[in-house]
């Protein structure tokens, strides 16, 4: 697929905390404190977003992904580099990009109204004059397979799956282009699960919407994207089209995270795991962050760090080994 | 598609009200309560005698026990302080000037404070420090010093011990809401308001304050009753209200000489109806915060 | 193949003065020696409550009400609570999704297990600790002789699913009821867990039951699956006849909501609606408002009727495929 690229991420790095107030700062110049610890969330990140598609981005805990999709949302500001966003601006006042947010529970404010969680953005930056906006608040949310006629209730009356609708609504009623959906079916049940991924397929042909589709469940993630960034501790160690990433993982790491997702088909499967903890943000290893748990790990992962590199495609890896080996069947366990 | 559960909200006013009255302190509280408004503001218009014109207290009436008749044929059903004033009515005007003193003072401390409090967990950095380092400073010193200390100065007057009470009040709210709004606005809910643009101060006076207004709520009720009890602390000291505005805490330092001598009417009256309005109003704060916590 | 734990006719309600709702209504199913049972549903269909009143863990107002649990033919619903004490942790363990429902934050490790070790066992507080050493040292600890001292929130989530796992190792129990252990853990780490606990139960022969959402974990451990739906057992049955020929239609729509290879672009099978709550169960097959093979029958209740030795199901029109 290739259509223009309408957002592009170029060396985005994060990092939090290593400031402290100014008393903290103080104690830490004349020795009788520890400086705060700086937590690496994302480091030197880039990669261009294309116009309807689906982009997945994979990995665990401590990888950064959902402090990528905060940055790209607009929720917080890059520590360097900087996101690109080239909207077509069709739409005056309309927001280039929104979030879905993962807890359905705790993303509706619950003083409001239905009404009012999805009319308020709409209003107040005149998307929609105040005499349509009735009519489009329903509209709205029959899209999302919720019930017009229910906009007077508030959050707790609704279900999980369909607060998680009007969250969706929500974000849609200022007419984004790009959705960026943080872990947005993780914590619905699997038969919700799916009524979810199907309105946002739906929601993509009918829209025309952009996804970054941010998830731990590999098997969603899959299922939906287009193209998919795998991510660790912080940087991108994989990208390229989602089938290709899944059939035939290049990176060790995505191949341990790939052949280790438990799948229907696999009955009794024995298990040979990937050893060793996943490492803090706080204090990655250095070279390539991957080394300490890699069955292949070579004197020069420990050392250096692999940059992210074409290997044919459409597909990028950061791995020192994969250039060097053509075919090397890997074994892991 | 669409179903909804047809319980009434959890949340919703009618079943916490429900649930506040469901237990029986609760009620009575109440009840005591609001029977104290009703005879405090309705005070012009029931007190059999209004203490404060002199033409109707006759100092030849003084000292005169609870059930003595004036020769004007007036009964002073709660006896007569040393300047002839009937108790009762007394007490009616006292309740009045208290409730409004506390309530007042309450109110506009609670005003003031949550907007403290608001900006300071919405700002954060220097400004948050800052402003609550003015608040530990200002909670640091006791209560009664402070008040005192301003009443020397500012002399008597209703609306200087209004000031006062807001002065040593404030702080208290500003810190509590300080906290409730740093959880709420680390809520999700907040992001997705961040997300749509809205301007800083929507999100934090129209999602940020109704969600804390539980808390507020609680918080308000028991620093009134604290309001009432500092200010009859500082009458009877003799400072804030002038004594031609008797509030409970005079009329019990009014009294406190003729203890002695048998007449406990003009201290232990008032006394009790000071004790039944800071309980009452203890007891709702209570109640609130019981069935406002543990909302899941 | 010995069965070790055989739950009949298992009734749990919560009741309250002037309300009682059935939460469970007639749980059944066994698990034997060696096995590893998976016990599937999704939230509020019961499988929780289930493991629960299996170890008698209920805090009221929740209270089994009707129903067995023989452990080697034996009822613990009617031990009394010391003879109760002593059986939980000895010969039936539990480890529950989020560790430190086992873990106390405030002790040491090593304080923790040596308490748990003593519950049963008198033992020296040396022989404790080299016990200890050897359970973390089972479980994949590296370095346990440190790891001892450490307190639970200076350890990974995973670590701390291990320890847990450990402590209920430790006296070698016959059952072993594990309450979603994996959920909230990294794939990595799941794969980790899900390894070790396969090769414990085949090295010793526990019994486990493996409650969980995840029709996908579940399948890559479990020998036998049994499906829960709104406080009842729908399915039960071997786990590859139950995933490649499921016989009760909540089983098919589960399988179908599950995104698989090759299913790519495509909309996922869905169901509608949602699972009733406990206060708005449907007379009889709870399911059938959602089922689209519901016809007039399915307005009574349907027992769980017997498709093969192994293989029972509850609906009065089985899928074609499972009744084969």
């Amino acid at each position: 697929m290739t259509s223009e690229a309408i957002l592009s991420v170029r060396n985005v790095t994060k990092r939090f905390g290593g400031r402290g107030d100014f008393i903290a700062r103080g104690l830490s110049r004349i020795g009788l404190a520890q400086p705060n610890a700086v937590v690496h969330a994302v480091e030197d990140v880039s990669f261009d977003l294309h116009k309807g598609e689906v982009l997945g981005v994979v990995g665990e805990s401590g990888c950064g992904k959902s402090t990528l999709g905060r940055m790209v949302a607009g929720l917080l500001d890059p520590s360097e580099g900087e996101i690109i966003a080239k909207a077509s601006g069709a739409n005056t006042g309309a927001l280039p990009m929104q979030m879905i947010f993962q807890d359905p529970f705790s993303s509706l404010n619950p003083r409001k109204r239905v009404f009012d969680l999805i009319g308020e953005a709409p209003r107040v930056h005149g998307i929609v004059p105040s005499e349509k906006l009735d009519a489009y608040v329903a509209d709205m949310m029959e899209r999302c397979g919720v019930d017009g006629n229910y906009r007077d209730r508030f959050a707790h009356q609704f279900s999980g799956g369909q607060r998680q609708r009007i969250g969706i609504a929500r974000a849609l009623a200022v007419r984004p282009e790009i959705l960026v959906c943080d872990e947005a079916v993780s914590a619905l049940d699997v038969s919700i699960q799916a009524q979810i991924v199907n309105l946002f397929m739906d929601l993509r042909d009918e829209l025309g919407l952009t996804y970054i589709f941010i998830s731990h469940d590999l098997g969603v993630v899959e299922h939906i994207s287009d193209r998919i960034l795998v991510m660790y501790l912080g940087r991108i160690v994989e990208s390229g089209p989602a089938q290709q990433i899944f059939a035939d993982p290049q990176h060790p790491y995505t191949r341990a995270l790939i052949d280790g997702v438990p799948r229907l088909e696999r009955r009794r499967t024995v298990y040979a795991p990937i050893i060793g903890d996943i490492p803090s943000p706080i204090d990655p290893p250095k070279g390539c962050h991957f080394h300490p748990r890699c069955p292949l790990a070579q004197l020069q992962c420990k050392v250096e760090r692999p940059a992210l590199r074409d290997i044919g495609g459409g597909r990028q890896a950061a791995c020192h080994l994969i250039e060097t080996t053509a075919k090397k069947e890997f074994s892991i366990g | 598609m669409s179903s909804l559960t047809h319980a009434p909200a959890a949340g919703s006013p009618r079943e916490l009200a429900r649930r506040f009255l469901s237990v029986p302190s609760a009620v009575i509280a109440l009840v005591v309560f609001v029977l104290f408004c009703v005879v405090g503001f309705g005070a012009p218009l029931i007190a059999p005698q209004n203490p404060y014109d002199l033409r109707q207290v006759d100092i030849l009436d003084s000292l005169m026990p609870p059930g003595s008749q004036s020769y004007t044929g007036l009964t002073y059903w709660l006896g007569t302080d040393g300047q002839g004033r009937d108790m009762l009515s007394a007490m009616l005007y006292g309740i009045r000037i208290s409730l409004i003193v506390g309530l007042l003072s309450g109110f506009l401390a609670l005003v003031i404070g949550t907007f403290v409090g608001l900006i300071a967990a919405y700002r954060r950095g220097w400004v948050d420090t800052l402003l609550m380092r003015i608040v530990d400073l200002q909670l640091s010193f006791p209560t009664i010093l402070v008040a005192l200390i301003l009443l020397v100065i500012l002399g008597r007057g209703v609306d200087k011990i209004i000031f006062a009470l807001v002065v040593v009040q404030w702080a208290y709210f500003a810190r509590t809401v300080r906290g409730v709004a740093l959880v709420e606005g680390a809520r999700e809910y907040v992001d997705a308001a961040r997300g749509l643009r809205l301007s800083g101060m929507r999100i934090l006076f129209r999602h940020i304050l109704p969600n804390c207004l539980p808390t507020i709520l609680v918080v308000a009720t028991v620093q009134m009753a604290m309001a009432i009890s500092l200010e009859a602390t500082l009458s009877f000291l003799g400072l804030g209200l002038p004594p031609t505005r008797p509030s409970l805490g005079l009329l019990i330092a009014n009294g406190f000489d003729y203890l002695q001598s048998g007449r406990y009417w003009i201290s232990v009256l008032p006394g009790i109806v000071l004790l039944g309005i800071i309980i009452s109003a203890n007891v709702l704060g209570d109640r609130l915060r019981d069935i406002l916590n543990p909302r899941l | 193949m010995t069965t070790v734990l055989d739950v009949n006719d298992l009734h749990t309600s919560f009741v309250t003065p002037g309300l009682t709702i059935a939460a469970l209504q007639g749980v059944s199913l066994s698990v034997g020696k060696g096995e590893i049972l998976g016990l599937v549903g999704e939230s509020g269909s019961g499988k929780t409550l289930t493991g629960f009143s299996i170890n008698r863990l209920l805090s009221p107002p929740g209270r089994v009400v009707q129903g067995q649990v023989l452990l080697h033919g034996h009822d613990v619903l009617t031990l009394g609570q010391e003879e109760m004490r002593q059986l939980r942790g000895r010969r039936i363990a539990m480890i529950f999704q989020d560790p430190m429902m086992t873990l106390n934050p405030v002790l040491r490790i090593e304080t923790q297990i040596r308490d748990a070790l003593r519950a049963h066992e008198k033992m020296s507080k040396a022989v404790a600790r080299k016990r200890a050493i050897a359970a973390l040292d089972e479980v994949g600890i590296p370095a346990p002789e440190s790891r001892l001292r450490s307190y639970p929130h200076e350890l990974s989530g995973g670590m701390r699913q291990r320890v847990a796992i450990a402590i209920a190792l430790l006296h070698q129990p016959d059952v072993i009821i594990a309450d979603e252990p994996t959920t909230a853990l990294d794939v990595t780490i799941q794969g980790q867990i899900l390894s070790l606990v396969q090769g414990l139960c085949r090295d010793r022969g526990t019994a486990l039951i493996w409650i969980t959402h995840d029709l996908a974990v579940v399948a890559g451990i479990a020998d036998r699956l049994a499906v829960m739906y709104a406080g009842r057992v729908v399915e039960v049955g071997p786990v590859d006849d139950l995933l490649d020929a499921p016989a009760h239609p909540y089983t098919r729509g589960l399988i179908d909501s599950v995104p698989a290879r090759g299913q790519r672009g495509q909309r996922l099978k869905q169901i509608p609606g949602r699972m009733p709550s406990l206060t708005e169960l449907p007379t009889g097959c709870s399911f059938a408002p959602r089922c689209e093979h519901a016809r007039a029958a399915c307005a009574a209740l349907p027992d769980m009727t017997a498709l093969g030795p192994d293989r029972s199901v509850r609906c009065f029109f089985p899928l074609a495929e499972g009744s084969a």
